[in-house]
Formats: structure tokens, C-alpha cells, sequence
């Protein structure tokens, strides 16, 4: 490879902030000027795991308990965002699992909750991106992405189906006709297509990705951030179904 | 009665011909008897269900004059109305992806069909409204539900209360309709879509696809949570219990 990726390190290097991080074995969690930054730390696929759940719902804990925090940033490290969930063993743990619907439960609001946040969560999406992995992403705010990013929800290629929220949220963002094909073809797409799809809001060069990402997080008006939270409510509400 | 629904069975997809030329009246609430539908729909293998209209038309929707006849009679136009609903109820309640192909006029009763599905493909030619309210009436199938859930309110509001004719431009611009194309392709291409949607799927998991999107309407958000993940162990459960005897072997 000729270019180099950017470390969430490399965009904040010369910089003296205070920096707070904290690690698990499949993310690491670190504030920056205000910012947080999750990042998946399984490179090169970054495999959401039964135990990336789990420090999902620690993870989550820090984060409803991080003061004056202005925005989040949703990252993986390496080549790709991450290619969903590890299915053999997923599969293996809902044989096992008694009470398999309270463990998938408890993966869902391990990830949910970035909605009902009222902060700005920021997707940085490189590389693939499919299955639970576009779902996590669908529960944030905003979705930036690399010119060649994989998309795709191929659960029912498995004889399974998307299982924490993808189907509405894909359906709320593209309509009932273009995310049903693309759901029940399993088929992947590019970058182009997520953003004619409303899925993505905006393509960027891969090494800028998450320096773009920082610069729109700071960017965010500090005195309007009251005003999104509402908005962020409201979205959420709509999602959800609610009036 | 019958003669007016067709129902044939191509490759795994139930197709329904409004046969009723020139102008496809629907001729009561109830098109087609239930349990003539849910015989049709019973089959299970089935993948899907494409609807479209025979001759120039889609459909025009109820027939005044049989309106008025039903009430001259005396008969009971409720319970017709109910049972024109329990048609379309039937139909999302099969859980299968439903298309609509759209030519020519698709008025009242008839657009209301084509809003319950999920996939609208509509020939250059195909004209869209809800005339009711111009009749002293109001859409009577669930339209007045359904229309502002796919256009939203203001344009919703704007077509039942004129009542004016709705071209397919208008129609792809808020969202009534997802494709336009030339009049001689509509079906082949609205049979095809759904044909390449649904060719590799078990009908098992097409439904499931299908019921969450439902729930996610029709339910209370942590109810279609809950029934979400227990739709999703009951398939991975399936799978497993498919892997292992695969590897058995």
C-alpha cells in the first residue's frame, strides 16, 4: 500500500490534550478534546463476537458516564469498519444459550443506545461493512465512508435474517422497495449506491476519513448542540415508530 | 364473480389478474371472496404475489353505480367494506412481498390495492388518484391510512381532497410509485424484480423478512424488538440443527 492509513493517534499527534483511554480486548475507547472515539480493535475483519458485545455494554456504561463529551466518533481499525457478526459462533451460543433472546436483547441495547444518546455519533466507514456491522452503523446519526466501502445486509444468503433493527432502519432511510431487494438479495454495494440510498451522507478519501470526521465533530456549533439533541429526540422517535 | 380475479401460479409467485375490461371496476368492496383468497394464498411454496390489471387498465377502483345499487338494496354496506378489508389484511397478512404492476388509470379502490404492497412499478402511461371525496365519499379501503403512510400528509391531504389526477413524475417525486417504464415492460420487469428477490430464499425466511418490517409499524418498538430476536433464535436455531446434519453426512 502506498498511502497509509490514519491512526486516530496521527490526526491528534503534536497535540497536547489531555487524552482518557480506556481498553478492552475488542474496542478501545479514548476522549480527545472532547470527542470520543470507539474503535474496533479485532483488525483486519474486527469481528463483532460474542465478547465485542460484552465490551460493547461496558464500553456503553463509560460513555453514559463521560461528562461534556461533544461527539462521538465509530471507527475500526485497519483495512475495514468490520465484516458483522462471527455467525459460527453466534450460532453455536443461541444452541447453547437457555435464554438466547435475552442475550440477543442485551446485544441490541448494547448497541441502541447510541440513538437515544442526543449526541452526534459519527460512523467512519472504510473497507467492509456488512451485516450487524451496517446495522451498528445504522443506529448512528451520521455515516461517512471511503470511496470503496462494502455495504450489505447478506443475513438471508445464511437462511438468517438482519436481527438488531436493520430491516425498519434501511427501510425508514431507503423506502420499503429498494431496501426489500437489497435485504432479501443479500447482494453488497458500494459507496455510490449507499449514498443514493440515503444510507451514507457523505463519500471521502480513505486516508482522510477520520480526520474529516474530527473536523466535522468540532465543527458541530457548540451552541446549537441543545437544539440537535432535539432533533436527534425527535429522528429517534420516528425511527422507533413513535408520534 | 370470480371470472373478474384471476389467480395463476408462475415460478413460486402468486399472480392477480383484475380482470374486469375496460376500466377493471372493482366490482364489490370484497373484489374477491375470502376464502377463495386464502385458498389461492394456502400454497406453500409460495414466494410472493404480483398484482396488475388485464387489458389497458390497472384498475378504476370501486363502481359507483354498484355502490349506490348495494345501498338501494338495502344490503349491508359496512360489512362489505369490512370484508373489502379483510381482502387487503389477508394479503399484507401473508407476509410475502407484494408488487404491484401499474398501467393506465389506477383510481380509489384500485390505488388502494396497489399501496398495500410493497413495490410499485408503474408504466409511462399509468395515472393515479383518489376521486371519492368528488363523489361525497371518502377512500374507503384503508387509503386514507395508507396514502399519507407512503406520501406523506400534505401530499396525501392534497390528492384526496381534489381528487385530482396524479401523473407518474408526480408520482416517483413523492414516493407513490418506486420505478417508471415504458408500458410493454411493466410486468415483465415488476416479474422479474420480484422474481430475483425471492428465487434463492425458503419462503420461511422471505416471511420473516417481511413480518419484522410489519412489526416495526404496526407494534409498540419493544414488542417488535422482542419479537425480532425471538424470529431471529427460532432461525438460527433451524440452521444449526441444518449444519450439523450437513456435516453428518
Amino acid at each position: 500500500m502506498s498511502w497509509r492509513e490514519k491512526s486516530t493517534a496521527d490526526v491528534y499527534q503534536n497535540q497536547k490534550y489531555n487524552v482518557l483511554t480506556r481498553s478492552y480486548h475488542t474496542l478501545e475507547w479514548s476522549v480527545m478534546d472532547r470527542i470520543g472515539h470507539l474503535v474496533m480493535t479485532q483488525p483486519p475483519s474486527n469481528k463483532m463476537t460474542v465478547e465485542f458485545f460484552r465490551d460493547m455494554n461496558l464500553v456503553k456504561k463509560i460513555i453514559l458516564g463521560t461528562p461534556d463529551l461533544k461527539a462521538i466518533i465509530l471507527s475500526g481499525k485497519g483495512r475495514h469498519f468490520s465484516s458483522g457478526a462471527d455467525l459460527d459462533e453466534l450460532l453455536l451460543k443461541i444452541n447453547q444459550h437457555a435464554e438466547a433472546e435475552t442475550f440477543l436483547q442485551s446485544n441490541y441495547t448494547s448497541l441502541s443506545y447510541f440513538e437515544t444518546l442526543q449526541l452526534p455519533v459519527i460512523s467512519a466507514i472504510r473497507g467492509v461493512c456488512l451485516g450487524s456491522a451496517m446495522e451498528l452503523a445504522l443506529f448512528t446519526n451520521y455515516r461517512f465512508c471511503g470511496e470503496d466501502t462494502v455495504f450489505g445486509l447478506p443475513e438471508t444468503t445464511f437462511n438468517l435474517i438482519p436481527g438488531i433493527g436493520g430491516i425498519r432502519r434501511f427501510v425508514n432511510l431507503s423506502g420499503k422497495a429498494r431496501a426489500l431487494d437489497y435485504i432479501l438479495t443479500g447482494r453488497t454495494f458500494n459507496s455510490e449506491t449507499a449514498l443514493d440510498l440515503g444510507i451514507v451522507d457523505m463519500i471521502l478519501p480513505k486516508r482522510e476519513l477520520l480526520s474529516q470526521a474530527v473536523d466535522f465533530a468540532k465543527w458541530l456549533p457548540e451552541r446549537y448542540l441543545p437544539v440537535m439533541r432535539r432533533v436527534y429526540l425527535e429522528r429517534y422517535k420516528k425511527v422507533r415508530g413513535e408520534r | 364473480m370470480n371470472g373478474r380475479i384471476e389467480w395463476e401460479i408462475r415460478e413460486e409467485i402468486g399472480i392477480i389478474t383484475i380482470n374486469n375490461p375496460p376500466e377493471n371496476y372493482l366490482f364489490e368492496p370484497e373484489f374477491v371472496p375470502l376464502d377463495v383468497l386464502q385458498k389461492w394464498t394456502s400454497e406453500k411454496t409460495l414466494k410472493g404475489i404480483l398484482i396488475y390489471g388485464k387489458g389497458k387498465h390497472f384498475s378504476a377502483g370501486g363502481n359507483l353505480n354498484r355502490l349506490f345499487e348495494i345501498i338501494a338494496q338495502e344490503e349491508n354496506l359496512e360489512k362489505k367494506l369490512a370484508a373489502g378489508n379483510a381482502i387487503i389484511d389477508h394479503l399484507v397478512n401473508t407476509n410475502l412481498p407484494l408488487v404491484a404492476a401499474v398501467h393506465g388509470v389506477c383510481f380509489g379502490g384500485g390505488l388502494e390495492i396497489a399501496l398495500a404492497c410493497h413495490i410499485r412499478v408503474a408504466a409511462e402511461n399509468a395515472l393515479f388518484a383518489t376521486p371519492e371525496t368528488s363523489h361525497g365519499l371518502i377512500p374507503g379501503l384503508g387509503g386514507t391510512l395508507r396514502l399519507p403512510a407512503t406520501v406523506g400528509q400534505a401530499n396525501a391531504l392534497q390528492m384526496i381532497l381534489s381528487g385530482d389526477m396524479i401523473s407518474t413524475e408526480e408520482a416517483l417525486m413523492m414516493g407513490l410509485i418506486d420505478v417508471i417504464l415504458p408500458r410493454k415492460e411493466v410486468f415483465g420487469h415488476a416479474f422479474n424484480l420480484l422474481h430475483s428477490m425471492i428465487k434463492n430464499l425458503e419462503p420461511g425466511i422471505i416471511k420473516s423478512v417481511i413480518k419484522v418490517l410489519k412489526n416495526s409499524t404496526s407494534m409498540p418498538s419493544e414488542q417488535a424488538i422482542a419479537e425480532e430476536t425471538k424470529i431471529f433464535c427460532e432461525l438460527a436455531r433451524k440452521e444449526y440443527s441444518r449444519r450439523l446434519s450437513e456435516s453428518e453426512i
